[in-house]
């Protein structure tokens, strides 16, 4: 890794050691193997230096949550100095076979649709598992996503298919959606409701090239392949850009990636001027509204919990689903804005890991218990998946609520 | 949304209460903050006034009746600007947060309540958590505290000690003894930061153990006290629960930061603020204020490498004094640096401080602060209006010395209520 | 009461201790004595720079062969409070380069191994120099501990409370006659007087050795220099730093496990104790700094404290760096006719050990024995092992739950219970300050501000607290720490101070305490 990969100003300065971000990291609240944000991050700082190896292995635990970030009074970047710290060891020690595979399964699995049944048939095979997770570290209690076919993609390059709403003339401009690859071969129907009620409302939607965001990436510490990646998707969102759309995500964290990460870690030509142009689906669906061009829904009746994706929060743009979704007449939300999920993309499907993402989890599974809600809304699908295997309950993303209030008569 | 008739900014006391106010008197509302405030810094305890004249070592039996005089003899304190009344309000709607829950605050009335330091000294405050009821000097039964080996900021030995040094000085009519519980024992973790084991509190089989344990080692105590780490969310239960398998009177002590209830206090008030309807964006900090003929029109927040810009009728100022980062010390100067306000302040750095860390006098830097009229509105030093539809609130302002006279939650409260009723002129 | 023994050592500093060693290696019965703790002078406040005699080869090469040879020793003996970094000396476009030359000519000829570096070479070493220096000559300095070295030779000298006496303050030399035959003490706490009797008497007290020779009724030629040191929050350089122009005031940066230590100034006083940093000293030693190392000009830094050198004024006039830096040993007999009376004073930190063999080979000479000094090959019992290192530390952060005694006391330089635990093993703890001195407690960004408390509940919780008024030593602590963050409270620091206010005085209502 050069020195030029990514714009960092270090800020360990800022530190009062106030040990804020301790009280609120989730990784730390479970764990004490966990240094903590606060030793992992500006403590462990001042102790590094290019005169001393990183042999800080413990950095590995972070989640990457960036609650710290968002509680810390003093404006220090604990996360970014935490990867930063996780990047360098992996720099000098290598990325693991596992950890490569798995950053890049589903896009690759999104290019390889063919293969998805004898893929899905083999993840349900016991012994299959059981060798995941003695060779690869893959544990076998977490639940591997079922993978769809057609992809998304396939899907809407091969329409037209309606939802059973007409697709009103395109009055309202249009937009580029950036779908990510989970939605693309585990999630079809999100990327469907986006552009169900993006059509209902009077927007062409295209759908630029892209690739996987490389948020799985660098969250193991591959600096480099995320930022191949990140310079390929500003090519093709750029151009769409200037073309005058903009661009919309459905996934919380391919959002934080583009709009944050692509800009503010890579410092990639073009990256802010896709930042400004770039919306969470529910925000841009609010813009809408403020603007008073978006559809009224119909009445749904409907207790639902809300819960806030950690990239969401980071994203400093409030909760637009929850404004969205108060939005449908008959719906009753609970909030619950506080926790991590636990799941942290594939944190959670580590071996070594595993326990902690459920221990993590277990607070928000309380409460959704509690609460027993008719469904659990969120935004992110790492969020969806990890509230399913907690809780068994119904979980979807705020869009296909309001498209199921469009559908209503 | 990206308009607001009120955004006020900083996730303080002074911040959260603004909110809350404005909230209730009908008004659209957008909260930001930098990071999570300051509520979980302190002690989760609301000190009005504890000591007056600022460098009295006596400390205050009737707080209302000494802010009256401190009114008189400080006009420029905020507490003047404020006026009793709306003290009063402002404490009432505080309380009301917690209206119907087992968790509850109290005071003593018209008093205030001397009650225990993790360093075995005392301290005076006004309202206080119902889970550290049990915990004031007047009461003369003796007190089991409890430590834990692996929670780092509270030392029951070092407590107790210090405790009985006043006692035998005569000016506690208690003793206390201490014990500390090795957390490996009833935990899988060997260290744990104190709103990890609040929540193990919240575990009845870890209440359990922990009762057990503390029970085998009481003596006469009639009163056994506990850092504040009784649960988080259900800590007035918790408590109860532990009265019931100990047989004593069960009560918690303040620890050094972070600290539970002061946690409790700010999640009180974001989920009532969010219930509310209270937009609540944390973790960016405001960088610029849209002024033009002493008018803002918006703020602008940066969440890297986007700046979003809110617009409102009116705005709340409630940053924090340097600690909170509401003032900046730059150089030589002290400066707002959102707004620009006028910053009062004395001349040169080398009068900031005095010579001590410790003294009756406090540091001239502790004056240092934006000049409000009786409307909270920002003046300058000539008494000129700066910005029209801006009130300012909490340790921001200057005229007071909170940390010598013990008045910072009171002053957060009730400049908080009275900037959130504020109206534009 | 009365004690007796061969020898008298006044001075618990780097020099004393140093005596102390060799006298006992020689099998010389000794009592030092200290007044306040070890380390009390200008050995606890400097700025922990292992010399290379670079600094000194142009004006004063004798002296720059004695600190290279000492460095060479003290590696060898005591690698465990040294940092082996190395030291550049780099030059400004403004320099002279005649000077350059010269340096390089004058460490040739003291056998001061150097290596020349083009710019491109030197930030590549150290990327946060300007880039605007001409050039950078390596040399072997190093960052050593001087507190873990005093200790060091006193615990392998003798036992706290028999042959080394702190808080002990010599009120009286008794003379009979022509010669010194022993001194009158007074332990400081309790007040109780008390005689020993002795062969010989060493003056080995620092900057305060002029005061002690007056309890002699003679007096020393001695100037005293304040110098001034700041310490920034983040080590800004791995090597220590200098400018390459004749030495002068602030152009040096030493680096010191996670920090650096800028320096220094040189002022005269006859103010020993209670030093303050000026607000000007301050600015001072910022700019000058910052123009080698630019990143200081915004950083933060965590304390400012200063120390007094003597210097001893040997007859020639010339400002306070010019008097001569290499140590001087005086026999009284010979230069004032009182017998058994010997002053050892000047030199630097680097030069102890060979100052401390003069000084025990003259007593040995006066005692008519023969017993050769071997203190330059036999290594230091508790410094054999390298010392920690930052990466130790960095490994250490993820292991709090493994190991049990792995609870991190002091957050700032991951300090762990059982280093503290250890430290404080098989000692009478006089207060906190002793205690900081022999670990880093306190020495990162909040400058012990949370670990003191912690520490004060870790003594009760293992009974070793004493009666010890903890609150006092608390608040003892915070005014000590309040002198040395004072000059530098602007920015983050004002901020960090604020936090450290509202938990003092807002949560543990210590201002009210008495």
């Amino acid at each position: 890794m050069t020195k030029e990969s990514v714009r960092i100003e270090d800020k360990t300065d800022l530190c009062i050691r106030c040990a804020t971000c301790m009280e609120f990291c989730p990784v730390l609240k479970v764990t004490d193997r966990f240094p903590g944000p606060k030793q992992a991050g500006p403590g462990g700082q001042r102790f590094r230096g290019e005169e001393v190896p990183p042999v800080d292995r413990c950095v590995d635990l972070c989640i990457g949550c960036s609650m710290c970030e968002l509680v810390c009074t003093s404006g220090v970047d604990i996360y970014r100095l935490n990867l930063m710290a996780k990047v360098k060891y992996y720099d000098e020690h290598g990325i693991p076979l596992r950890d490569r595979i798995l950053a890049n399964f589903n896009r690759w699995m999104g290019r390889m649709p063919w293969a998805t049944s004898l893929v899905n048939t083999m993840s349900r095979v016991p012994l299959m598992r059981g060798i995941l997770d003695r060779l690869f570290g893959v544990d076998k209690r977490r639940p591997l996503p079922d993978l769809q076919t057609p992809t998304f993609r396939q899907w809407f390059t091969r329409r037209p298919e309606t939802h059973g709403i007409s697709p009103e003339p395109s009055a309202n401009g249009r937009v580029g959606y950036f779908y990510g690859c989970f939605t693309n071969v585990g999630e079809v129907d999100v990327g469907k409701s986006v552009i169900g009620v993006l059509e209902h409302n009077g927007i062409q939607v295209t759908v630029p090239e892209q690739d996987c965001c490389g948020i799985p990436m660098l969250g193991g510490g591959d600096l480099e392949s995320a930022r191949s990646l990140a310079q390929k998707n500003l090519l093709s969102l750029k151009a769409a850009i200037d073309s005058g759309m903009d661009i919309v995500y459905s996934s919380s964290t391919c959002g934080y990636m583009i709009r944050h990460e692509y800009a503010d870690l890579f410092g990639l030509p073009g990256a802010e001027e896709v930042s400004e142009k770039t919306y969470d689906i529910c925000e841009y669906l609010m813009s809408l509204h403020e603007k008073k061009l978006l559809k009224r829904p119909s009445e749904i009746r409907a207790r639902l919990a809300y819960f806030s994706p950690c990239h969401v929060r980071a994203m400093g743009v409030g909760l637009p689903a929850l404004e969205l979704l108060k939005l449908i007449p008959g719906i009753q939300v609970e909030l619950i804005d506080e926790g991590c999920c636990g799941l942290g993309g594939l944190y959670g499907y580590k071996k070594e890991k595993y326990e902690i993402s459920m221990e993590i989890g277990k607070d928000l599974a309380d409460q959704l218990f509690e609460l027993k809600p008719d469904a659990v809304v969120t935004d992110c699908e790492g969020c969806r998946l990890q509230i399913r295997h907690l809780t068994g309950m119904k979980v979807v993303h705020p869009i296909q609520v309001l498209l199921d209030a469009y559908l209503e008569k | 949304m990206m308009h607001y008739d009120v955004i006020v900014i900083g996730m303080g006391l002074a911040g959260l209460m603004a909110a809350k106010t404005a909230a209730e008197g009908g008004k659209s509302v957008l909260l930001l903050g930098k990071g999570v405030g300051r509520a979980h810094m302190h002690t989760g305890c609301i000190d009005l006034l504890g000591y007056y004249p600022s460098g009295s070592s006596v400390s205050v039996e009737n707080p209302f009746e000494f802010i009256g005089r401190l009114i008189e003899e400080r006009p420029n304190h905020p507490y003047a600007r404020v006026g009793i009344p709306d003290i009063r309000m402002a404490l009432t709607s505080f309380l009301g947060l917690f209206d119907g829950q087992d968790y509850t605050y109290f005071s003593q009335g018209k008093k205030n309540t001397v009650t225990l330091t993790p360093a075995g000294c005392t301290r005076t405050t006004y309202l206080l958590p119902s889970t550290m009821a049990w915990g004031g000097i007047e009461d003369e039964r003796d007190v089991l505290i409890v430590g834990f080996d692996g929670l780092k900021d509270f030392y029951s030995a070092y407590m107790a000690q210090n405790l009985n040094s006043l006692g035998k000085e005569g000016r506690l009519s208690f003793k206390a003894r201490p014990i500390s519980l090795p957390l490996s024992k009833f935990s899988a973790r060997k260290t744990a930061p104190a709103l990890v084991l609040a929540r193990f509190f919240e575990e009845e089989g870890f209440r359990d153990r922990i009762g057990e344990a503390v029970r085998a080692e009481l003596r006469e105590e009639e009163r056994v006290a506990f850092p504040a780490v009784l649960g988080v969310e259900r800590s007035g239960k918790v408590r109860k629960e532990l009265e019931e398998k100990l047989g004593t009177t069960v009560f918690e002590i303040p620890t050094l930061p972070p600290s539970v209830p002061g946690y409790r206090l700010f999640q009180a008030f974001k989920r009532h603020l969010q219930r509310n309807g209270v937009t609540v964006v944390m973790g960016f900090a405001v960088t610029e204020a849209l002024l033009r003929n002493g008018t803002c029109s918006g703020v602008t927040v940066t969440c890297p490498p986007l700046q979003r810009t809110y617009s409102a009728e009116m705005f709340i100022l409630a940053t924090g004094s340097f600690f909170g980062g509401g003032l900046e010390a730059k150089g030589d100067r002290a400066v707002e640096p959102i707004f620009g306000l006028p910053v009062h302040q004395p001349a040169s750095r080398d009068t900031w401080f005095g010579d001590r860390f410790f003294s009756d006098d406090p540091h001239p830097i502790a004056e240092f602060g934006v000049l409000v009229d009786e409307r909270l509105n920002p003046i300058d030093e000539e008494g000129r209006a700066v910005v029209r539809n801006l009130h300012v609130a909490g340790s921001i302002l200057s005229g007071s010395d909170p940390l010598r006279e013990k008045s910072g939650g009171g002053i957060a409260l009730s400049t908080g209520y009275k900037a959130g009723k504020g109206e534009f002129h | 009461m009365e004690m007796r023994t061969q020898v008298v050592i006044i001075g618990g500093g780097i020099t004393g201790a140093g005596i102390a060693r060799d006298l006992a290696q020689r099998g010389i019965e000794f009592i030092l004595m200290e007044k306040g703790g070890l380390a009390n002078g200008a050995s606890g406040r400097n700025h922990g720079y292992l010399h290379s005699g670079a600094r000194y080869t142009v004006n004063d090469p004798h002296a720059a062969r004695e600190c290279i040879q000492e460095n060479r020793i003290l590696k060898k003996i005591a690698p465990g409070c040294i940092e082996d970094t190395g030291g550049l000396f780099v030059s400004l476009p403004e320099d002279n380069r005649g000077f350059r030359n010269q340096f390089l000519k004058s460490c040739e000829e003291v056998e001061i191994p150097t290596r020349c570096l083009t710019p491109f070479q030197a930030l590549e070493l150290e990327p946060n120099l300007s880039p605007d220096i001409t050039g950078a000559i390596e040399v072997p300095d190093g960052a050593i501990d001087p507190f873990l070295l005093v200790f060091a030779n006193i615990e392998e000298a003798g036992r706290y409370g028999e042959e080394i006496l702190t808080h002990t303050a010599v009120n009286r030399l008794i003379q009979s006659r022509d010669r010194i035959t022993g001194v009158e003490a007074s332990n400081i706490e309790t007040g109780e007087p008390f005689t020993v009797g002795a062969d010989f008497v060493i003056n080995a007290a620092g900057a305060w050795a002029d005061r002690v020779a007056r309890l002699a009724g003679l007096s020393l030629p001695l100037e005293v220099s304040k110098g001034s040191m700041l310490v920034s929050n983040r080590r800004v350089s791995h090597r220590v730093i200098h400018r390459c122009r004749p030495p002068s005031d602030g152009d040096i940066v030493v680096p010191n496990h996670t920090v650096s230590i800028l320096g220094t100034t040189s002022i005269n006083t006859g103010e020993l104790e209670k030093l303050s940093v000026e607000p000007g000293e301050v600015s001072f030693l910022i700019d000058e700094a910052s123009k080698m190392l630019p990143s200081l000009k915004g950083a933060r830094f965590i304390r400012a404290y200063a120390g007094v050198r003597p210097l001893f004024k040997s007859d020639s006039g010339g400002d306070s760096r010019e008097l001569s830096r290499g140590f001087v040993l005086l026999d009284h007999e010979l230069r004032d006719g009182v017998k058994n009376f010997i002053t050892i004073t000047g030199g630097k930190l680097v030069t102890f050990r060979l100052m401390a063999q003069r000084t025990v080979d003259l007593i040995c000479e006066k005692m008519g024995r023969e017993i050769p000094c071997k203190t330059h090959i036999t290594p230091l019992e508790k410094l054999t092992r390298g010392g920690k290192g930052r990466g130790e530390y960095l490994k250490g952060l993820g292991q709090e739950a493994e190991r049990g005694d792995a609870e991190i006391i002091c957050d700032c330089e991951l300090i762990t219970r059982g280093e503290l635990e250890q430290a404080l093993a098989g000692l009478s703890l006089k207060g906190l300050r002793e205690i900081l001195h022999r670990t880093r407690l306190g020495k990162g960004t909040c400058q012990g501000a949370f670990c003191s408390y912690r520490l004060l509940g870790m003594l009760h919780a293992m009974g070793k607290a004493g009666a010890m008024d903890s609150n006092s030593q608390l608040k003892g602590f915070l005014e000590e720490r309040w002198r040395g963050v004072r000059p530098v409270l602007w920015g983050d620091q004002l901020r960090e101070h604020q936090f450290i206010e509202e938990i003092y005085l807002g949560i543990l209502n210590l201002d009210k305490a008495k």
